[in-house]
């Protein structure tokens, strides 16, 4: 009885232990209705619309960001930067003579319309220190009172890729009284300094089309250097006495005014960031131009409706697809290869970059197609679809198509919505159902 | 997002995936495409002599061998003798469709039980069984992306079956052999199904957990030794029904968990009323005749299925049995020699098509002692399933099934070892 109950409880457990059985076989295509749906969907649909925003913060560690040009879209545009020189010590040889004060912006290589035009740089020093009114973020809205005295100027060829500084030679007296006081102890110390020397506004002169050129902060690269010997040195060679900008103190004192003027153009009254123009009032298109805060919306009204499709489903992919119109650009107004999507609050607030499941940045592409000569962006859409469709919140979450490091350059663009022809935007969607009612 | 499972090894999976089909082509995975339907395929074996009568035999008696068709059959088991059976089959299945055949082989344990009296009128049996069998892989099926010219393919995976356990009773009164038992169904039966577009992966898997029990009753009534009639009844029931789902999608190269809910009661499984009735004629001493009917009201269970609907089953089965009780110390002369025929409608009709049944039977008892009545019993059965046409598919299978049917003796101590 023993034996057989041990040879029950083995066989018990190998007949759980049978494996589980499969056959291969190409059956007929309905021999089994799949449970799964699987639905494009390309007539959702998406309402695009412009804001400007009230002020963009400078970020950390942004360009330098100078020049003018005139954009037959959105106007005359224009970036004037302010800037804190300050040493890192104030020891100067007793003997040292002072020779000259150069002020030298070191190209990062950005630049923004045709550079083939020759600009003019104006200096002028600033009455008040170069620090926030909050101590925390400096807008492309803020300015800061100079002293009308021009101590500086520079008439050049824009060389932002080939070449590898602009160079302004500043006032000699200010150069010499500064040197002098240090060299004489009148000045020890960094306040000391700024009671003297409070910074520079470095401005383009905006009596023609130019170009917006882009300057690094590196502390060899943009600095007001003065120029002076020892005499009993016996090489008598000429040394220098560097002021860089200080861009490991927080917040870095410097950053970039931004500027359109807007008369005449489709942005002329706007206004509060609160107010979102429909692409259907402005010639069914929509904008963005860096650097001033002209921004975008898009959002797709009535997406939760896809949840309606059956019991269960979820998106397996999203697309959209953003036509260029065709006149708004060229080789000097040019566009970016990619666009940055961030995602924006109700009240048009950027609150963040929409990343992926991997925390990687969703990018748009630009893609030229030759065949059809058409150029637009596709901007993939599937995980902001998949976040909406599972928030639940009904607010309605928004994308803005912004280009990388939209608060220190100037480029822009013109979109056309979903209704412009052949040429318009379409969202594509393929959603799977794999539970129906 | 509900939760998200961040993944990069996508392309390992991907690999893992590819690799999957490979094994899954190349394998001999067996099992029948028609076990995709409902709750799968019914099982065709059973206990020993009766895989070989064309799976019938409700009137025939345990006197030598339990028959686990009938509870009633139980009262006929001799005082102190204990029954004991296991069997396994192996199945040759070989499927048909109007492009092309395959081949599978499948092995499985089929059956493990006990019997032994409780009085010198009863008699008791604990059966385990295998209820229902699935496995199925379908791969590669195009369908259309509603709204656009593209399509996405499917592959589509079942395993899994239900069991049953069964205790029974049976008692002898007069001319009559009445029993009744508990039968209780249990199981899981899992699907696996994978979506394919361009840039798109979803995956489904669902694990079905079902369980319930039902009633079993029977009685033989002998109108002399030789002749015995026979019925059988199961009651309906509803298996309940419970789901783990877990549904994840690999999206820009990362894996998506998009739902995954844990027993979440689903619609219930119902099981028919079934009915049998039967008979059995002995004559020139060592023939035996039997046949059963039997009917399975599955219309009434309102099941349904994506493509198949249910129908009342009918099922007819009928047995020859040659054994020489008068003892012999020829050993083929001991031997019990059974054939049998099997047919039924099916309960499924596919697109207006019923998957009928159709199976021949032979059987060979062996003899395994002198002194007891335990055999080594051998059954071959040769069947066909399902018709070719544009979407169904003709199953042809060749099933050998092996028991082991054992007779101990208890409490009799030999005289002489």
């Amino acid at each position: 009885m023993k034996k057989i109950l041990g040879v029950y409880t083995l066989l018990t457990l190998l007949i759980a232990c049978n494996p589980a059985d499969d056959i291969t076989l190409e059956a007929g295509e309905s021999f089994t209705n799949t449970n799964i749906r699987v639905i494009q969907i390309d007539t959702m649909t998406v309402d695009f619309s412009t804001f400007k925003f009230d002020s963009v913060p400078f970020p950390s560690g942004g360009r330098i960001l100078i020049g003018n040009y005139n954009d037959a879209i959105f106007g005359k545009t224009a970036s004037k930067t302010y800037a804190e020189f300050t040493p890192n010590s104030y020891n100067l040889d007793n003997e040292a003579v002072f020779d000259s004060i150069v002020l030298i912006l070191g190209y990062d290589n950005y630049f923004y319309n045709d550079t083939l035009t020759q600009m003019t740089f104006n200096v002028k020093q600033v009455s008040k220190r170069i620090k926030p009114f909050d101590d925390e973020y400096f807008y492309n809205t803020t300015n800061i009172s100079v002293n009308n005295e021009l101590i500086g100027s520079t008439t050049f060829t824009p060389k932002p890729i080939s070449g590898d500084s602009v160079r302004i030679t500043l006032n000699y007296n200010l150069g010499y009284s500064l040197f002098t006081k240090i060299k004489d102890n009148d000045i020890t110390d960094i306040d000391q300094y700024r009671e003297y020397f409070k910074g520079l506004l470095i401005e383009s002169e905006q009596n023609n089309n130019g170009s917006v050129l882009g300057f690094a902060t590196d502390y060899n690269k943009t600095l007001i250097r003065m120029y002076y010997s020892v005499p009993e040195d016996v090489s008598e060679e000429v040394q220098v006495y560097d002021l860089p900008i200080a861009t490991d103190i927080s917040p870095q004192p410097y950053f970039n005014n931004i500027t359109a003027e807007t008369n005449n153009t489709v942005f002329q009254n706007f206004s509060n960031q609160e107010n979102t123009y429909d692409s259907d009032q402005l010639n069914n298109k929509f904008y963005f131009q860096a650097g001033v805060g002209i921004g975008n919306k898009i959002t797709i009204p009535h997406i939760k409706t896809l949840n309606e499709i059956g019991k269960s489903g979820t998106v397996l992919n999203a697309s959209l697809k953003l036509y260029i119109d065709q006149q708004s650009y060229s080789s000097n107004v040019y566009l970016k290869d990619s666009l940055y999507t961030y995602i924006t609050d109700r009240h048009q607030n950027v609150t963040g970059l929409h990343t992926d499941y991997l925390e990687e940045n969703i990018l748009g592409s630009l893609i030229y197609d030759n065949e059809f000569s058409e150029t637009y962006y596709t901007i993939p859409l599937t995980v902001f679809v998949d976040e909406v469709l599972n928030s639940n919140s009904d607010q309605d979450l928004a994308i803005t198509l912004l280009p990388y490091e939209y608060e220190t350059c100037v480029n822009r663009g013109v979109f056309n919505n979903n209704n412009s022809g052949n040429y318009s935007a379409v969202l594509q969607i393929t959603y799977a159902v794999y539970e129906n009612e | 997002m509900q939760f998200m499972k961040m993944n990069k090894l996508f392309t390992i999976i991907t690999i893992a995936l590819l690799a999957k089909l490979g094994i899954a082509q190349d394998n001999s995975l067996t099992g029948s495409p028609y076990s995709l339907y409902g709750l799968g395929l019914f099982s065709e074996t059973n206990l020993g002599k009766t895989n070989a009568l064309g799976r019938s035999g409700i009137a025939l008696q345990s006197e030598i061998e339990l028959n686990n068709l009938n509870p009633a059959a139980l009262a006929t088991i001799q005082n102190k003798s204990f029954l004991f059976d296991v069997g396994m089959t192996a199945e040759l299945d070989s499927y048909e469709n109007q492009n092309s055949n395959d081949k599978k082989w499948r092995y499985s344990f089929s059956n493990i039980a006990i019997a032994f009296p409780v009085s010198k009128k009863a008699a008791m049996s604990i059966v385990l069984t295998p209820f229902t069998n699935v496995g199925y892989e379908l791969i590669g099926q195009q369908n259309n992306i509603e709204g656009s010219n593209n399509n996405y393919a499917t592959y589509v995976t079942g395993n899994g079956g239900l069991n049953s356990i069964k205790v029974s009773y049976g008692f002898k009164t007069g001319k009559f052999n009445i029993g009744a038992g508990i039968e209780y169904i249990f199981g899981k039966i899992e699907e696996k199904e994978t979506v394919t577009t361009n840039n798109a992966y979803l995956l489904v898997n669902r694990d079905t957990y079902y369980k319930n029990p039902r009633a079993i009753g029977g009685i033989q009534y002998n109108l002399n030794p030789d002749f015995t009639l026979a019925a059988t009844v199961k009651s309906p029931t509803s298996l309940s029904a419970s789901q783990n789902l877990e549904v994840s999608k690999y999206l820009e190269l990362t894996e998506v968990t998009v739902e995954d809910t844990e027993e979440v009661a689903i619609d219930n499984f119902s099981l028919p009323l079934e009915f049998s009735i039967g008979f059995k004629k002995t004559f020139a001493k060592n023939f035996t005749i039997n046949s059963d009917y039997t009917r399975a009201q599955w219309s009434a269970t309102n099941e349904k299925d994506n493509i198949g609907t249910y129908k009342d089953m009918d099922r007819f089965g009928l047995g020859f049995e040659y054994f020489n009780k008068q003892r012999s110390n020829n050993y083929f002369k001991r031997i019990i020699y059974r054939a049998g025929f099997t047919t039924d409608n099916g309960y499924l009709s596919v697109r207006n098509t019923n998957i009928d049944n159709t199976g021949f039977t032979f059987g060979l008892g062996l003899p395994l002692s002198q002194s007891n009545n335990s055999f080594l019993n051998i059954a071959y059965q040769y069947g066909q399933r399902g018709a070719v046409s544009a979407t169904l598919i003709k199953e042809n299978y060749h099933l050998i099934s092996l028991n082991l049917s054992l007779e101990n003796m208890w409490f009799v101590k030999r005289k002489y070892n």
